[in-house]
């Protein structure tokens, strides 16, 4: 059987081979990515990048929970290079995973969320923003600051999902302790009179569909629904907002750690940030872009990022403590 | 319990004999059509397969080739290429050619002229903004590749299993630029491509990167795909954990690829059904060959044992034993060389029992024919006396030598003293005389303290028997002297000489010749002079023995024996 078999198959493998010789890439033309990102955001951009750089990029994408710890894995094994996604916080906490790598635009960048040493680099500004109802609520009643959120009249109207399942609440909940300060929490969470939505996916449509008045969250989500049809308006807080970037970063043991660096280099790179504003309403990174109609300029509150890891456990026993499990 | 066993270890040898041929024949064989019907049925699968992907692959390229002309046309057309800039014409009129020139692909696409990143004139329906990113995607693509055709996707609907296939060439460059820009849908292009290749395969167009732009048929899921792209980054063989055929065409220099994915030939449950039945031929052929083999043994060793049986027989004294077989193949031959052989025996054993029963026949005559001794000694005694009282003196004397004679004969003693062999030889010597008529003298001349020596009984009579019957035939004055001698010499015992002499015509050199060889047997036919000869030889060993040697007148017969006034305990009993 053997012998039939060694007798069969050196022709078809010749052929395989030559096939396989004529398509398989090179190491130096390979990269390996490992993004949170939606695939309508990093497809686009990772094909511009391999259409630009003739690179070949293997993607894993998942959220971003699981992915840190994916690429943890995968570090020792030395199968990645790039971690695409996911606010700078949890780069920041995981700084150990990562290489040191300066974008060649560094000095363009927004330095206030520029890692010194370059330990991973920003990506898009993502501001923290208020929505309302226009059919609901007239402009004049709409909130326009934090401390707005406090008013009665919004008491069980506020769209705003589990911290324990986003990210996002909980960075809202720590921008509202670091802006109102930390005595005003627990009025905050208590105005949210019980009603909380499981994840931050629900906040647009609950609040387009007139099922919460007003809400919280991303201007890159507000303005996409907005654009979409969505009947809601988007307000920046008046006393200024928080506004997280998210990262991409070079990940320690990266087998193709040259092309990784023009990953970042890419997707820090003008037009692609151009284009992530135009076509994401991602807030660029990049200094010397100027920004779209709808982006106005906001005040932005330094975010103690430092401070907000600490005060986590508090502020979730706080929040377990105010809020009734009735979901 | 042993033919048993023999029968069994044949049939075991037989088994596995028959067994290795058929299950080598089963299996090879099986396998070898398996194989080669795999071969040949992957080989015709792979011709079909080749021209179903060169139909599709045709007709993609009849599409891409369309286009080009459509983007041809229009940039060639001067109301279109210059359609926004300082000649633009009216937008009825703009859209009047670009309808025109559209129409062959204007089933399955849309044409825009796009100024900067914004479409100004669109086939497509309704208004969606048809906003692009200029210097990025497929305008920045276009750009660059100045008026060449380029092949991109919408970078506003990619996902990761398919998106709109964008044709775009830059055809001026007043102002922003302007491009035409095609657009085939992922459904349009399917819907084109529906009946080009069959049912069951699968067919992607994607971008040089392996990223999809329309996947149909089999390959819609994408698993395909991606396994494919794996394998090319991991550098493995194209087609690794795929099952799959997979043809892979490089669409000309649009930078796009068309994949064309089959199933494989045999579905794997097939050839396991193939190989189940070689399994099933197998297990058949094991039964079938231990049914050959305990038939096949059986009928060999069925004979065998009847021969063995009978053989027990024959050895056990049946010589009529008989084997009926009724064969006529080697066993058949065999049976009856049996028979034969058997009769043969039996022949010549009875043939042997004859001649011993006359054996014994004469033998037991020759037993009744002795006599006692004793009586015939008694008998010669009263001769003697008869013939005293009668006054026959010759009868007296014959039968008083003749008594003497047999007297020392008969006795159970193997020796006797030199003296008593003389008297014996004296008392021969008068009945000799008698008969012949007194024709010769017997000298005797021994010392006396010799006459003491033992010697063999009977030695001296059969020579000087051999004296008188060949030596001193027809003579007259013949003489026989017999003398004995102690021959002492250092460092060997003492021996006795005894010589027999007479006057006669002497021994041939014939004779001395045969008495002097060692081989006892040389003197058959001469009793007398072996049979002394052998005795002393068996007495004394080779060193003693007799002598002849002729004179001048007549013949020396010396007998070499030991000295002794024992008397030697006897060899021959």
């Amino acid at each position: 059987m053997l012998l039939l078999c060694a007798c069969k198959n050196p022709h078809e493998e010749a052929i395989a081979a030559e096939i396989s010789q004529n398509y398989n890439v090179p190491k130096e033309k390979q990269l390996i990515v490992y993004t949170s990102h939606k695939e309508e955001v990093y497809l686009p951009i990772i094909m511009e990048f391999e259409n630009q750089t003739g690179i070949y990029v293997e993607i894993h994408a998942g959220g971003t929970t699981e992915l840190f710890k994916d690429v943890r894995e995968a570090s020792k094994e030395s199968a990645c290079d790039i971690m695409f996604g996911g606010g700078i916080e949890s780069f920041e906490a995981a700084k150990d995973l990562f290489i040191p790598y300066d974008t060649v635009d560094k000095d363009k960048l927004d330095q206030r969320y520029v890692q010194e040493r370059g330990f991973y680099t920003p990506f898009t500004e993502l501001p923290i923003v208020f929505i309302y109802n226009n059919k609901l609520v007239r402009k004049a009643d709409a909130p326009t600051s934090w401390s707005d959120l406090l008013d009665e009249k919004w008491k069980g109207q506020i769209a705003f999902a589990n911290p324990h399942s986003s990210g996002t609440s909980y960075t809202i909940l720590s921008s509202f302790s670091q802006i109102e300060g930390e005595d005003k929490l627990d009025d905050f969470i208590n105005n949210l009179d019980n009603h909380v939505l499981s994840t931050s996916g629900e906040i647009i449509p609950s609040v387009s569909n007139g099922t919460f008045l007003v809400g919280i969250t991303l201007e890159e989500t507000a303005k996409k629904n907005i654009l979409a049809g969505d009947d809601i308006t988007m307000v920046y807080p008046k006393e200024g907002t928080v506004s997280l970037p998210d990262g991409v970063a070079m990940v320690k043991n990266a087998p193709h750690s040259y092309n990784a660096g023009k990953f970042i280099d890419f997707v820090t790179g003008f037009d692609t940030q151009k284009y992530a504003m135009s076509r994401f309403c991602r807030r660029p990174v990049r200094k010397d872009i100027a920004l779209t109609v709808g982006f106005e300029k906001i005040e932005e509150i330094d975010y103690d990022i430092e401070k907000a890891a600490k005060e986590e456990e508090n502020i979730f026993l706080l929040w377990d403590s105010l809020i009734k499990e009735e979901e | 319990m042993k033919k048993l066993l023999i029968k069994h270890s044949f049939k075991k040898k037989l088994f596995f004999i028959v067994l290795a041929i058929t299950l080598s024949l089963v299996i090879c064989g099986g396998i070898l059509t398996i194989q080669g019907f795999q071969v040949r049925i992957k080989a015709d699968h792979e011709r079909d397969d080749v021209v179903q992907e060169e139909v599709i692959n045709q007709r993609v390229e009849e599409i891409l080739n369309n286009t080009e002309s459509v983007i041809d046309s229009i940039a060639e057309n001067a109301t279109l290429s210059g359609a926004i800039g300082p000649k633009s014409k009216s937008a009825l009129d703009v859209y009047a050619a670009l309808y025109e020139a559209s129409a062959p692909i204007r089933d399955f696409a849309t044409v825009d002229i796009y100024f900067g990143g914004v479409s100004h004139f669109s086939t497509g329906r309704g208004d969606a903004s048809r906003v692009l990113p200029v210097d990025y995607a497929v305008l920045g693509k276009a750009d660059k590749a100045d008026s060449k055709t380029v092949y991109d996707v919408d970078p506003s609907d990619v996902t990761m299993s398919g998106a709109t296939l964008m044709i775009a060439r830059k055809i001026s460059d007043y102002g922003l630029g302007s491009y035409v820009v095609v657009r085939i849908s992922e459904d349009s292009l399917k819907k084109e491509l529906t009946g080009a290749f069959n049912a069951r395969d699968g067919f992607m167009l994607t971008n040089e990167f392996f990223r999809p732009i329309c996947l149909a048929g089999t390959a819609e899921d994408g698993v395909t795909l991606s396994k494919l792209r794996k394998n090319f980054f991991k550098r493995d063989i194209y087609n690794k954990d795929i099952r799959e055929n997979i043809y892979i065409k490089k669409m000309g220099d649009t930078g796009l690829i068309s994949v064309y994915t089959t199933p494989p030939a045999f579905e794997e449950s097939a050839v396991k059904a193939g190989y189940q039945i070689i399994i099933f031929q197998a297990f058949i052929g094991v039964l079938l060959c231990l049914l050959v083999a305990s038939r096949m043994s059986t009928s060999i060793s069925r004979p065998i044992s009847i021969l063995t049986m009978a053989m027990k027989q024959f050895r056990k004294g049946d010589f009529d034993t008989k084997i009926e077989l009724n064969r006529e193949d080697e066993f058949g031959q065999l049976a009856s060389g049996f028979n034969k052989m058997t009769a043969q025996l039996k022949e010549t054993i009875q043939d042997r029992v004859e001649a011993e029963r006359k054996v014994n026949e004469s033998r037991i005559e020759l037993m009744q024919a002795q006599l006692n001794p004793h009586f015939l000694y008694n008998t010669l005694d009263t001769i003697k006396w008869v013939a005293k009282a009668n006054q026959v003196p010759e009868v007296a004397t014959l039968s008083s030598s003749l008594a003497t004679i047999l007297r020392t004969a008969i006795s159970e003693s193997q020796f006797c003293m030199l003296e008593n062999e003389l008297d014996l030889v004296k008392n021969y010597c008068d009945i000799q005389k008698i008969r012949f008529d007194d024709c010769f003298d017997l000298e005797i001349d021994v010392e006396k303290d010799i006459l003491k020596a033992y010697v063999p009984k009977l030695i001296l009579q059969p020579l000087v028997e051999n004296s008188i019957i060949h030596g001193l035939e027809g003579r007259s004055d013949g003489k026989i002297t017999v003398s004995a001698l102690k021959i002492i010499k250092e460092g060997e015992p003492d021996a006795l000489e005894i010589v027999v002499k007479d006057n006669g015509k002497g021994i041939s050199d014939e004779m001395i010749a045969l008495i002097e060889s060692d081989d006892p047997s040389a003197l058959e036919g001469h009793l007398g002079l072996k049979n002394v000869n052998t005795i002393i030889r068996l007495f004394y060993g080779k060193n003693y023995g007799i002598k002849a040697c002729r004179l001048d007148d007549g013949t020396k017969i010396t007998v070499l024996i030991p000295f002794s006034l024992k008397e030697p305990k006897g060899v021959m009993s």
